[in-house]
C-alpha cells in the first residue's frame, strides 16, 4: 500500500513539474493568484516528491503516510472551495497526464488514497520495502518511470507545438504580420493577360461553380485566396464586403482540406491556388471578363486592400 | 426537345460535380499519372515496371494503377445510377446515364488491358484499343446531347 502511495505521489509530482503551463492554470483555476501561483507550481510538487520518498523508507514511512493524509486533506478542501464559488477549477492533479476538471471523481479518488494514508499512519509502516516482494518494488518503480517518460513525452510534444507556433509568428513577421507562406520560395501569380485558369469550387450549399459561372454576369472578377487557419486573412472579411457594396464581383475562395468557412467557395484541396500561383494567403487577383488575368497577384492583407481599393474605384 | 430548367440542371451537377467524387476521381487520375510515370515530372524514358522479369508477373505500380482506374469506373457507375434516379426529361437522363456508363466501360478496359499478362499479338492490341477508343467517342457523343448540364473544365 505504501508503494502504491508513494508511486501515486511520485507521478503526481513529475506530471506536475513536467508541465508547469498546465499546473500553473490549474492553481490559477483554484484561486492561487499572483505569484503564489508560480511558487505552488513548484513547492507543491516538491512536497508531493518529499512524501513519496519519505513513504519509502520504513524509518520515515508513518511521517510520510501522514503528510500524504494532510495533503489530500487541504488538497480536497481546496477543491471543495472552489467548487463551493461556483468554479469549475482543472483538476491538474496529475499535471498533462489529466485535465479533468475537479469533481466529485476527485473527492471519491481522495478519500480513498486519504484512507489508505491513515491506515498506514496509524498501523504503522508494516514490512520494510527492502523485504518487499521485488514485483512490487519492480512495479513501483515502473510505474513512476512510466508516468516521468509520459509526462516528459507530452513536455515534448508541447514545445514542439509551440515552435511551429513561433514559426508562423516569424512567418507572419516576414509578410509584414499580414498573411502566411503556403508554399516557399517563389512570388507566385499568373502572367497579367494569359488566360485565368478554369476550376470548379464548391459553396456552403455544396453547390458547384466554375469560373465561367462567376464571370457569367459579363463583369470581372476579384479571386481572393484564404485559409481559417490564417489569421491574417480576417482582415481582409470587411474589404471584401466592402467592395462588394461597391459593386465588385468578388469570390473568397478557401482551402478544401481545412473545413468550410463562411462565406466562402471551397476547393477540393489547394488546386485553384496552385493552378493561380497562389503560394501566400490572403492573396488575390482581378480576372477580367473576357477570362483572362487582368492584375499581378497581390500577396498579403496591405496588398489585398490595395488590389480591391484599386479595383473598386476604376469600377 | 425543350431546354432543362435551372432546377433540373442544379440536380444533375450535384451528382456530377459532388466535391467527394470529383476529389476522388482528381486523385486517382493523379496515382494513375504517378504510378505509371505520365506526370510532367517523370524523367524522359522512364517508366513503371510493367513485368517483373524473374516472375512474369505484373509489375506492382501498373497493378495500383489498374485499382486507381477501377475505382474511377466505379465513381462513374455510381454517379449513373443517381442520375437514373432523378426527375429530369427522360431523354436527358438516358444519354447522361449511357454517356457515364459508357466512360466507366473505358476506364475498366483500360484497367483490364493493363494488367493483362501472356504474350499479345498486334491484332489483340489494336482490338484494345479500338474497343477502349469506341466508349470514349459513344460516351463524348452521348454527352454532347446533355451539355446544358455539363461544366466546361475538362476535370469530367
Amino acid at each position: 500500500m505504501r508503494v502504491v502511495l508513494a508511486a501515486t505521489f511520485g507521478v503526481a509530482g513529475a506530471a506536475k513539474l513536467a508541465s508547469p503551463a498546465e499546473t500553473r492554470a490549474s492553481f490559477r483555476s483554484f484561486g492561487v493568484l499572483g505569484a503564489a501561483t508560480g511558487l505552488a507550481a513548484v513547492c507543491v510538487p516538491l512536497l508531493e516528491f518529499a512524501t513519496a520518498g519519505a513513504l519509502l523508507v520504513t524509518s520515515t514511512a508513518t511521517a510520510g503516510a501522514w503528510m500524504a493524509f494532510v495533503l489530500l486533506v487541504v488538497f480536497s478542501v481546496v477543491a471543495a472551495a472552489a467548487l463551493a464559488r461556483g468554479e469549475k477549477p482543472e483538476c491538474g492533479c496529475f499535471g498533462a497526464l489529466s485535465s479533468k476538471r475537479a469533481g466529485p471523481g476527485t473527492f471519491v479518488r481522495n478519500a480513498v488514497l486519504g484512507a489508505a494514508a491513515a491506515a498506514c499512519a496509524i498501523v504503522g509502516p508494516g514490512e520494510s520495502v527492502g523485504r518487499a516482494p521485488a514485483s512490487a518494488i519492480a512495479a513501483g518503480v515502473l510505474l513512476v518511470g512510466l508516468g516521468a517518460l509520459t509526462a516528459f513525452s507530452l513536455q515534448l510534444m508541447r514545445q514542439n507545438g509551440r515552435l511551429v507556433a513561433r514559426l508562423e509568428v516569424l512567418e507572419a513577421s516576414v509578410l509584414g504580420a499580414t498573411g502566411v507562406h503556403l508554399s516557399a520560395g517563389e512570388d507566385g501569380g499568373q502572367p497579367v493577360g494569359s488566360p485565368a485558369p478554369d476550376f470548379l469550387v464548391w459553396d456552403e450549399d455544396e453547390s458547384v461553380h466554375s469560373l465561367a459561372d462567376l464571370l457569367a454576369p459579363g463583369e470581372p472578377v476579384i479571386l481572393a485566396f484564404t485559409d481559417p487557419e490564417c489569421r491574417g486573412c480576417r482582415t481582409i472579411g470587411p474589404l471584401l464586403d466592402r467592395a462588394r457594396e461597391a459593386g465588385a464581383q468578388v469570390a473568397l475562395i478557401t482551402r478544401g482540406d481545412r473545413g468550410p468557412l463562411p462565406g466562402a467557395l471551397r476547393q477540393i484541396d489547394r488546386e485553384v491556388m496552385a493552378a493561380y500561383r497562389a503560394y501566400v494567403v490572403p492573396s488575390a487577383v482581378v480576372v477580367d471578363a473576357d477570362g483572362r488575368i487582368a492584375s499581378e497577384l497581390a500577396r498579403g492583407a496591405d496588398a489585398v486592400a490595395g488590389l480591391l481599393e484599386s479595383t473598386v474605384s476604376v469600377a | 426537345m425543350t431546354a432543362p430548367t435551372k432546377a433540373q440542371i442544379t440536380q444533375v451537377r450535384r451528382v456530377l460535380y459532388n466535391r467527394s467524387s470529383v476529389g476522388q476521381v482528381r486523385d486517382a487520375l493523379s496515382s494513375i499519372d504517378v504510378l505509371l510515370g505520365l506526370a510532367p515530372s517523370t524523367p524522359s524514358g522512364s517508366g513503371p515496371t510493367w513485368i517483373i522479369p524473374d516472375t512474369g508477373q505484373i509489375g506492382p505500380s501498373v497493378i495500383e494503377a489498374s485499382r486507381a482506374a477501377l475505382r474511377i469506373a466505379s465513381i462513374l457507375e455510381q454517379e449513373a445510377s443517381a442520375i437514373g434516379g432523378l426527375s429530369i426529361p427522360a431523354a436527358d437522363r438516358s444519354h447522361l446515364v449511357r454517356a457515364l456508363n459508357l466512360q466507366a466501360s473505358a476506364w475498366t478496359a483500360r484497367a483490364k488491358a493493363w494488367v493483362r499478362t501472356g504474350p499479345l499479338s498486334a491484332a489483340q492490341i489494336t482490338s484494345t484499343l479500338k474497343i477502349i477508343g469506341g466508349y470514349e467517342s459513344a460516351a463524348a457523343a452521348a454527352a454532347t446531347k446533355v451539355s446544358a448540364y455539363l461544366i466546361a473544365t475538362g476535370t469530367h
